[in-house]
């Protein structure tokens, strides 16, 4: 085992990826990258920004120069810190405190590594009096479908997107199979048709086609429609055409009986139900900066009820869900409407740990260097 | 009616009758007006003295915080209470020359103009301002915004001086008729009256109007038609009274106190007697000012903030005020910056002669700048009740005490004056940043709802301020170092050098873990605000850009890529790093930290970014001559 080790640690690709030489390059390319993204983002939006900059993998500058995205980058590092670690930094007490700042880094790589893949954003958005127990996501959309004749709305969800165009997606029991011809993500709505084909799709708001727009900059701002062809046991067939703007849903009879199908921002079951019984914003006297905003929800687990306040800073866990006061609206007729952000993620202790370690270390280190650098001034003073 | 027409509609209804009548004249050196200070005004949502409103207010029109021989307060209150004497006082300041050329107005060389002046041209500025106002924020040209600014100005200046109208003795309330004198309650001898007076006997005048209704006006009496004329005059200024800026009186509201002029006071449909004795007092301050009696004066100013102290102590602690009068009248950071300024001449002479001794006088303006400074910090500290770092004013002023500290403990340490070199250095320069800041109004602001949470802004901003505090100082200390390397000429001190590059290393040591510390600790303060710890906002890139580049400092030199030299270089950029994530990044206008877009300073920081690097490349070229060294 021991000779493996040492054999790692003088082969020459052991070598290379622990160097600093390395880290000084994965250190300055991630430099770049974060100064680079930060004034793309003031021009074409944050989303875009983390897209191009710090989710990928490579990127091309200028349209055909290829850069390394930070996705690349940061692997690279969190292998150049491993090594150094594990093969070329010292293990002797005197570099504790440096040693501490390494691993809180790796733990902090690992923490963002969970993050980016297991953790997802939601948000909950309830009218004074109102219940849920679903979160919407920002982004994702999905087709609902439920029977009208039945009491208790048993709501069946397809997810949808523009990579499932052409998939079918078979739905027992509703008895139907959905195909999904054409996912629109941002697109405007008209009632006549734009071709002078007869079109067929079904609509309940009577529009006829859709025309796609170049995304927005904020994706949550997006429009998108939807075309897909729900087809029954008998082999009854139906276009249906669904725009995310439409407030009323398509009912379409298919066998016999009919559904409901809408466009809806996708949904996510919170292991809790929500009641929003007061929202509260309260402002600095005279002036209209707000002080402060808060809700108390009543909060059913399914074993207990209970009323929580949640307020600016002061957000609500449970579960691996926090739930935080983000933003509100009051209507025209003064019903007052409160949204929640609602975050699961798993790793969310992660990178407290990490930065207290990371933090650590470099305190520990600074204040040795400091101690030695006074008592070598000490001895200086003495021989003198 | 738009917002701006109505602004500027506003404006034309209530300049006419303002500035006329009242022929009596106050006169600051008479009266002594100190005893204003105590009285206590809502403004932008804080409830501060007086001295503070006038102060700022000053600051803010003029960027003084004295008028010629005056103090603000007394400008203030003269202001206020005799507005006709304030007519041509030249406290507009107005930055760009174009406008008064666009004005037709001749050009004052200190920049300043006076109400009347820029009222003559009022109908050109309302269309400069008009095509201004429409344009988003960031459209707006330098010039444009001033125009803005100096409109606001003038629109708040017209209300404060509105704000005594209703106790002036206005000529239109001249009562000569002994009749009428009479019917209404008065003395034959009191001829000359104020709104205030015949507004509390408007129960006597609209028994007459009643009477009057669908009567034919050519057979009215005398008496008839002194009351028709007065009540006519008396709704004609009482129009238009509500949002004027001095909110001096509370009033308990259904669940909160509501602070109001003296003239809604006045028009509300009911009040109880306390508050009318209140009116009456603020009536007796402007009569007592107007007639020099300065004991009279004072009295009714104690009696008005006697009902106030009374209204509000439940909900407001009193000694806030005592402690922000004392604020005012320490002006800390002008002291500190002066002992600062001292520090650094004398230690500059130093190094010619005398060493030890003006070393010493040197050493002591240190110290005692960093006190007064502090003493500011925690005076600020006690009026707001929050952490002493929250806009970007109040990072300066803290970002320079810490480099004053961080710079006593470097003399303490070494004792070779370069501590005290740079402390003083650091201490003026950002205290003279934080003064131009400063000239933007009231710096004691009340935070959005995101911002106010003491226990993140005491942690968070207070250690990555302190990072960048640490940074700052590296970066000074490698401008030393490569200056040190050019002077010395035949023999340069070897040990000087050694020791001014550990003390670097230690700073910037310092600053990277410090500012590590609070980036992360910014981390879980979004975690906990929004819901996530990184979200790639330009203010926690900035931060993270400083990390980056202390660390890329430290790697390099610790795998010989760069030696003492490139650490120097290294940690003067460091300087342009910091400025970019701690202010440069508002700049963008974008994020969640953007606190104020400034086009200004981008010029000042491109600027100061230009300059730095070409004083790096140049002295590094001849460092590395002189040395022999690469990097």
């Amino acid at each position: 085992m021991k000779s493996i080790y040492q054999k790692l640690s003088k082969s020459r690709a052991i070598n290379f990826l622990s160097s600093l030489e390395l880290s000084v390059v994965c250190l300055s390319l991630l430099a770049i990258l974060t100064f680079w993204g930060t004034l793309y983002q003031a021009e074409y939006g944050l989303y875009a920004a983390q897209q191009k900059f710090f989710r990928s993998w490579i990127f091309m500058s200028a349209g055909f120069i290829p850069f390394p995205g930070t996705r690349l980058v940061l692997w690279v590092f969190t292998v150049n810190l491993m090594t150094s670690v594990l093969f070329r930094q010292s293990h002797a007490w005197s570099n504790f405190g440096i040693l501490l700042t390494h691993y809180g880094i790796i733990l902090l790589m690992i923490g963002g590594f969970v993050t980016f893949h297991f953790a997802k954003e939601s948000q909950v958005t309830l009218k004074e009096g109102a219940s849920t127990s679903l979160s919407a996501d920002y982004i994702d959309w999905e087709i609902s479908i439920w029977q009208s004749h039945n009491p208790s709305r048993d709501i069946t969800a397809v997810w949808t997107g523009p990579s499932l165009e052409g998939v079918s997606v078979p739905l027992p029991e509703l008895g139907l199979d959905l195909t999904i011809q054409k996912y629109l993500v941002n697109c405007d709505a008209f009632t006549a048709s734009r071709s002078n084909e007869n079109s067929l799709n079904m609509n309940s708001s009577g529009i006829q086609s859709l025309q796609e727009k170049s995304p927005d900059v904020e994706p949550a701002k997006n429009t998108p429609g939807v075309i897909f062809t729900v087809l029954s046991r008998e082999g009854e067939k139906s276009d249906i055409l669904l725009y995310s703007q439409d407030p009323r849903p398509t009912i379409v009879s298919v066998g016999g009986k009919s559904y409901m199908f809408q466009l809806r921002h996708r949904r996510y079951s919170l292991p809790l139900g929500m009641h929003l019984k007061d929202f509260r914003m309260t402002k600095y006297p005279g002036v209209e900066k707000a002080k402060s905003y808060e809700s108390t929800v009543e909060i059913d687990t399914g074993r207990l009820k209970r009323d929580i306040v949640i307020s600016m800073n002061d957000p609500f866990r449970f579960d691996n869900h926090t739930f935080y006061q983000a933003s509100y609206m009051i209507a025209s007729d003064g019903s007052e409407y409160s949204t929640f952000a609602v975050v699961r993620n798993a790793g969310r202790l992660i990178p407290y740990i990490a930065i207290s370690l990371t933090g650590l270390g470099l305190i520990n280190h600074f204040l040795i260097k400091l101690i030695l650098a006074m008592r070598k001034k000490r001895s200086n003073r003495k021989k003198k | 009616m738009n917002q701006k027409q109505k602004f500027i509609h506003v404006l034309f209804l209530t300049i006419s009758l303002v500035f006329t009548g009242h022929a009596a004249h106050g006169s600051i050196h008479e009266n002594n007006v100190d005893s204003v200070n105590n009285m206590l005004v809502l403004h932008e949502g804080r409830i501060k003295p007086m001295g503070s409103l006038a102060r700022n207010l000053l600051l803010q029109f003029s960027g003084r915080t004295r008028y010629q021989k005056h103090t603000a307060l007394e400008w203030f209150v003269r202001l206020i209470l005799t507005p006709s004497d304030a007519l041509d006082d030249r406290v507009f300041l107005i930055n760009h020359p174009e406008i008064p050329q666009a004005l037709g107005l001749s050009l004052d060389k200190h920049r300043r103009y006076s109400f009347r002046e820029l009222y003559d041209h009022i109908g050109k500025l309302e269309e400069l301002a008009q095509m201004a106002f429409v344009l988003e924020d960031k459209e707006r040209s330098l010039v444009e915004a001033e125009i803005m600014r100096v409109m606001v100005n003038l629109k708040v200046f017209m209300g404060l001086a509105e704000s005594f109208q209703f106790a002036y003795p206005h000529e239109a309330y001249n009562i000569a008729d002994s009749e009428v004198l009479e019917f209404l309650g008065f003395a034959s001898h009191h001829h000359q009256l104020n709104f205030l007076k015949l507004f509390r006997n408007r129960n006597k005048m609209s028994s007459v109007l009643e009477g009057l209704d669908g009567t034919d006006s050519s057979k009215w009496t005398n008496l008839e038609k002194s009351i028709y004329k007065l009540s006519q005059q008396m709704f004609y200024d009482s129009h238009d009274k509500k949002d004027l800026p001095l909110k001096i009186i509370p009033i308990q509201g259904q669940d909160e106190t509501l602070w109001l002029s003296p003239w809604e006071v006045i028009l509300l449909p009911r009040r109880n007697e306390k508050i009318d004795d209140a009116v009456d007092q603020l009536e007796k301050m402007l009569s007592s000012y107007i007639n020099h009696d300065p004991l009279e004066f004072q009295l009714s100013v104690r009696a008005f903030n006697q009902f106030v102290y009374g209204q509000i102590q439940k909900e407001f602690p009193l000694k806030k005020i005592r402690q922000e009068n004392i604020y005012n009248a320490l002006k800390p950071f002008f002291y500190s910056k002066v002992f600062y300024g001292l520090g650094l001449l004398v230690c500059l002479l130093s190094l010619l002669a005398w060493g030890r001794s003006l070393g010493k006088v040197s050493l002591s303006c240190l110290l005692l700048g960093s006190l007064i400074h502090l003493a500011g910090i925690v005076l600020r500290i006690l009026i707001m009740s929050r952490p002493p770092v929250s806009t970007l004013y109040e990072t300066f002023v803290f970002v320079g005490w810490m480099s004053v500290v961080l710079a006593l403990a470097m003399e303490f340490f070494n004792r070779d004056k370069i501590g005290l070199l740079v402390g003083n250095f650091a201490g003026l320069v950002f205290l003279m940043i934080a003064g131009r800041y400063a000239a933007e109004g009231d710096t004691l602001v009340q935070l959005v709802a995101v911002l106010n949470s003491n226990f993140w802004l005491a942690t968070h901003v207070l250690s990555i301020t302190t990072g960048y505090a640490g940074v700052c100082v590296a970066g000074i200390l490698g401008h030393l170092y490569l200056i040190t390397i050019l002077v010395n000429k035949s023999k340069y001190k070897q040990d000087r050098l050694e020791k001014i590059y550990r003390t670097m290393l230690g700073a910037l040591g310092f600053g990277l873990t410090v500012t590590f510390i609070g980036t992360m600790l910014g981390g879980i303060w979004a975690d906990q605000s929004w819901g996530r710890f990184w979200g790639w906002d330009p203010k926690e890139n900035g931060a993270l850009l400083i990390v980056l580049w202390c660390s890329i400092i430290f790697h390099a030199k610790a795998g010989d890529i760069i030696g003492p030299l490139g650490v120097a270089v290294g940690s003067i950029f460091g300087i342009i790093v910091v400025m970019m994530a701690w202010f440069g990044v508002n700049l963008l206008g974008v994020g969640l930290h953007s606190y104020g877009f400034a086009s200004g300073t981008a010029i000042k920081l491109g600027a100061f970014t230009a300059c730095e690097v070409l004083f790096m490349f140049v002295t590094y070229l001849l460092a590395r001559k002189r040395l022999g060294v690469k990097l």
